[in-house]
C-alpha cells in the first residue's frame, strides 16, 4: 500500500502502474485515486478497452454499490463508442437487486447516448411486469416516454390497468400525477429547466376512474382534492383533507395544514 | 432505562409484530386489540417500546470508541478517513457531550489529509467528500486553530478544478471522477460560508432543478429516481442560495410526506422502499428546510413517530442501526441522532448539519 502512495506521489504511468491499480481496486473499489490513475493508463499507454470491460464487468458483480466502477464503466463505454452487451450486464445486475440506483442512473446516460429509446420502452416492461411497485422502472419509463412522441390517451389506459393491479401502490399513483400539473398554492416560479411534458388534469376525466379504485386510498383521494380545486370546488376538498386526517394518522399535520391552504384560498 | 437484550433474529420478529399490529389496528377500525395479539410476546415488548427514551449516555460511550479510532486506519488505504472523524463527533456534539478534548488530535489528523480541498487519507488526491466531512468537523470544533486550518485560496482553486465540463452548474466529486448533486451541494454550501467567489454558484440553481422529478423528489443526475439524499443535497443547496423557489416546493412536500411509514414511523429513501433510520436526518432535514424557506410555518412531519422508530433503532449498548436487525455503525449514529434532534429543537442547522452556534463562529470569523 505504501508502494500504491509512493506511485500516487510520483505520477508514473506505466503498465506495471496499470496492474497495481486493479489490484487495489479489487480490494478496495471505492478507491477513486486508483480510477484516475488507471484511466490516465489506459489512455496515454492505449490499453485495449474491451479487455478492460472483461476487468469492470468482474469488479461491478462483485461490488455493486459503489460510485467510482460505475463510473468507471461510463467512461470507458464513451471511449469505445459501444453499448454491446451492456443491456445484457444491466439485467444480470437487476436480477439481484431491482433497484439499483446506480444501475439505473447508468442506464439513463447509456440510452441517452445512444437512442435506444424504442428498444428500452419494450424492455423496460420486463421489469414492471416482475414487479408493479418497482418505482425505478416507473422513472424509468417516464424518463423514456417524455424523450418521444407520446399518445397520452393510451398511456393514461395503461396507468389505470397498473392501479387496478394493485391499488395501493405509490409508483404508479406518482407516475399519474407526473403527467398532470398540479394546483399551485404558491407562486413558485415556474420551473426553467422543466423538461417534461405535462397535461391538464381538468382535460381527463379521471374522477370515474377514482371512484371505481375506491376512495379510501390516500393516493387516490389526495388526488381528487387536486382535481376539485382545478374546478373550484374548495368544500368538498376540504372535507376529503378532514377524512384524510382521520384515514392516514401519521400525516395527520399534512393533512391539516392542506385544509388550511384551501381555506386561505376561499377568502 | 430500559434496555432490550435481543438477539438481531427477535429483533426482527419484533420490528414484523409491530408492522402487523398496526396493520391490524387500521384494518380493523377498532380500538380494540384482538386476543391472540395481546397475548403475543412481541406485542408486549412493543408496549415496551412505546416507553424506551435516548439511550444518550450509550450512544456517547459508542462515539468515543469510534472517534479514538482515527489514525487508526492511516497505514491502511482507506478512502474515507474524514467521514470517520465527522460522523462520531456530530454526534458527540449533538448529545451535549464536550468535544474540545479531541481538538488537537483531530487537526493533526486532518493537517494530514489537506491539500487544498481534503483527501480521503494522508497522500490521496483531493476529493470533494472528505473535503466536506473535514470542513464540517473543523466547524464543529469551532475555534480559531481548527478554522486556521482552512487555506480559502487552495480550496477555491480545488472547487474550481471540479466544474463538470460537460454541464453547466454541475460538479464533479474529484478530478475526472462523477457528476452528482451531492457535489453541487457541498461546493454551495462551502462557497456561501466561507465566503469564496459567488461565481462558483453560476448555473448551479438552475442545474439542481433540472433534476426535479415528475414525482416532486431530486434525482442524483438528470432523470433518475428522486432520493432522500439527493433531494436533501439539492434542496439545502438551493436554500442556501435563497433560491428554493426555483423547484416546485409543493410537489417536493408532497413526495416528501409520503416518505414516512405508516407502520414503522421512520422514513424510507425512496418510493415502495424499505424503512432506514439514516433518512430520519435526509428527509426529515427537509422538512426543516421548508420552514427555513419560508414555505410552510412549522413542523409537517410525525415527530412521535420519528422518535419511537428510533428509540427501536437503538443498539442496548449503544450506537443506531438502519432497522432492527442490523448491526449499529457511526453513520446510522450520526444520521438518526441529527434527525431526532432536528425534529422538534433548533441546535442543529439543517443546511449544515452541525450545530446553529458552530454556524454562526464560522460565519462572524471569516468576515
Ligand atoms: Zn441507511
Amino acid at each position: 500500500m505504501d508502494y500504491f502512495r509512493a506511485i500516487v506521489k510520483s505520477e508514473e504511468i506505466s503498465e506495471r502502474v496499470f496492474d497495481l491499480t486493479g489490484i487495489i481496486i479489487h480490494k478496495l473499489p471505492s478507491n477513486y485515486n486508483a480510477y484516475f490513475i488507471r484511466r490516465k493508463c489506459l489512455r496515454q499507454l492505449k490499453l485495449d478497452l474491451n479487455r478492460e470491460m472483461e476487468f469492470i464487468n468482474e469488479v461491478t458483480i462483485a461490488n455493486q454499490k459503489v460510485y467510482q466502477i460505475w463510473e468507471h464503466r461510463r467512461q470507458v463505454i464513451e471511449e469505445l463508442n459501444d453499448f454491446k452487451g451492456e443491456i445484457e450486464f444491466l439485467h444480470k445486475i437487476f436480477d439481484e437487486d431491482n433497484k439499483n440506483y446506480h444501475g439505473w442512473s447508468y442506464r439513463v446516460w447509456l440510452c441517452d447516448r445512444f437512442k435506444i429509446y424504442d428498444a428500452e420502452l419494450i424492455d423496460v416492461q420486463y421489469y414492471l411486469d416482475e414487479d408493479i411497485g418497482n418505482n425505478s422502472a416507473w422513472n424509468y419509463r417516464y424518463f423514456l416516454l417524455s424523450k418521444m412522441p407520446l399518445d397520452f390517451n393510451a398511456e393514461l389506459e395503461y396507468i389505470k390497468n397498473a392501479i387496478r393491479l394493485k391499488q395501493d401502490n405509490e409508483a404508479a399513483w406518482n407516475y399519474l400525477r407526473g403527467w398532470f400539473k398540479m394546483f399551485k398554492f404558491k407562486n413558485d416560479q415556474e420551473n426553467p429547466y422543466k423538461t417534461y411534458v405535462q397535461f391538464n388534469l381538468k382535460d381527463f376525466n379521471l374522477l370515474e376512474f377514482l371512484n371505481e379504485v375506491g376512495l379510501t386510498n390516500r393516493f387516490a383521494l389526495s388526488l381528487k382534492i387536486q382535481y376539485l380545486l382545478q374546478d373550484g370546488n374548495y368544500k368538498d376538498a376540504i372535507e376529503i383533507c378532514e377524512n384524510l386526517q382521520n384515514l392516514d394518522l401519521i400525516r395527520i399535520k399534512y393533512w391539516q395544514y392542506m385544509k388550511n391552504q384551501i381555506i386561505g384560498l376561499i377568502q | 432505562m430500559k434496555q432490550l437484550n435481543r438477539t438481531q433474529n427477535e429483533q426482527n420478529l419484533v420490528h414484523s409484530a409491530i408492522t402487523q399490529i398496526r396493520k391490524q389496528y387500521q384494518n380493523e377500525q377498532t380500538e380494540e386489540v384482538p386476543k391472540e395479539i395481546m397475548e403475543n410476546k412481541y406485542f408486549t415488548e412493543y408496549e415496551q417500546l412505546n416507553e424506551l427514551e435516548l439511550l444518550t449516555n450509550k450512544h456517547i460511550k459508542y462515539c468515543t470508541k469510534k472517534l479514538l479510532n482515527i489514525g487508526y486506519s492511516i497505514f491502511y488505504l482507506d478512502v474515507g478517513q474524514p467521514w470517520c472523524i465527522y460522523w462520531p463527533l456530530n454526534a458527540l456534539s449533538i448529545l451535549q457531550d464536550d468535544v474540545s478534548k479531541y481538538e488537537n488530535q483531530i487537526i493533526q489528523y486532518l493537517e494530514k489529509c489537506k491539500i487544498g480541498g481534503f483527501t480521503g487519507g494522508p497522500n490521496q488526491f483531493e476529493h470533494l467528500a472528505p473535503t466536506y466531512s473535514s470542513l464540517l468537523s473543523l466547524f464543529i470544533l469551532s475555534t480559531p486553530a481548527a478554522l486556521g486550518l482552512i487555506d480559502r485560496q487552495a480550496l477555491e482553486k480545488f472547487f474550481w478544478s471540479v466544474q463538470d465540463p460537460t454541464e453547466k452548474g454541475s460538479y464533479l466529486m474529484h478530478v475526472n471522477g462523477e457528476a452528482d448533486i451531492r457535489a453541487v451541494y457541498i461546493v454551495v454550501i462551502m462557497v456561501v460560508i466561507l465566503k469564496l467567489d459567488p461565481k462558483l454558484l453560476d448555473g448551479c440553481a438552475e442545474y439542481i432543478a433540472s433534476c426535479q422529478t415528475y414525482e416532486g423528489g431530486i434525482g442524483g443526475v438528470r432523470y433518475s429516481e428522486a432520493h432522500g439524499g439527493y433531494t436533501f443535497c439539492g434542496y439545502a443547496a438551493l436554500v442556501c442560495m435563497k433560491k428554493a423557489d426555483y423547484i416546485d416546493q409543493e410537489k417536493l412536500m408532497n413526495w416528501l410526506v409520503n416518505r414516512q411509514m405508516e407502520n414503522e414511523g421512520g422514513f424510507n429513501g425512496r418510493t415502495n422502499k424499505v424503512v432506514d433510520a439514516c433518512y430520519s436526518f435526509w428527509q426529515g432535514a427537509i422538512f426543516k428546510l421548508l420552514i427555513q424557506s419560508g414555505y410552510v410555518d412549522e413542523q409537517l412531519m410525525n415527530v412521535f413517530e420519528l422518535k419511537n422508530y428510533i428509540h427501536m433503532c437503538q443498539n442496548a449498548s449503544g450506537g443506531i442501526f438502519d432497522k432492527p436487525s442490523k448491526s449499529p455503525d457511526a453513520y446510522h449514529t450520526c444520521y438518526g441522532l441529527s434527525g431526532y434532534s432536528l425534529a422538534d429543537s433548533n441546535f442543529q442547522n439543517p443546511i449544515y448539519n452541525i450545530p446553529n452556534k458552530c454556524i454562526e463562529f464560522v460565519q462572524n470569523f471569516f468576515q
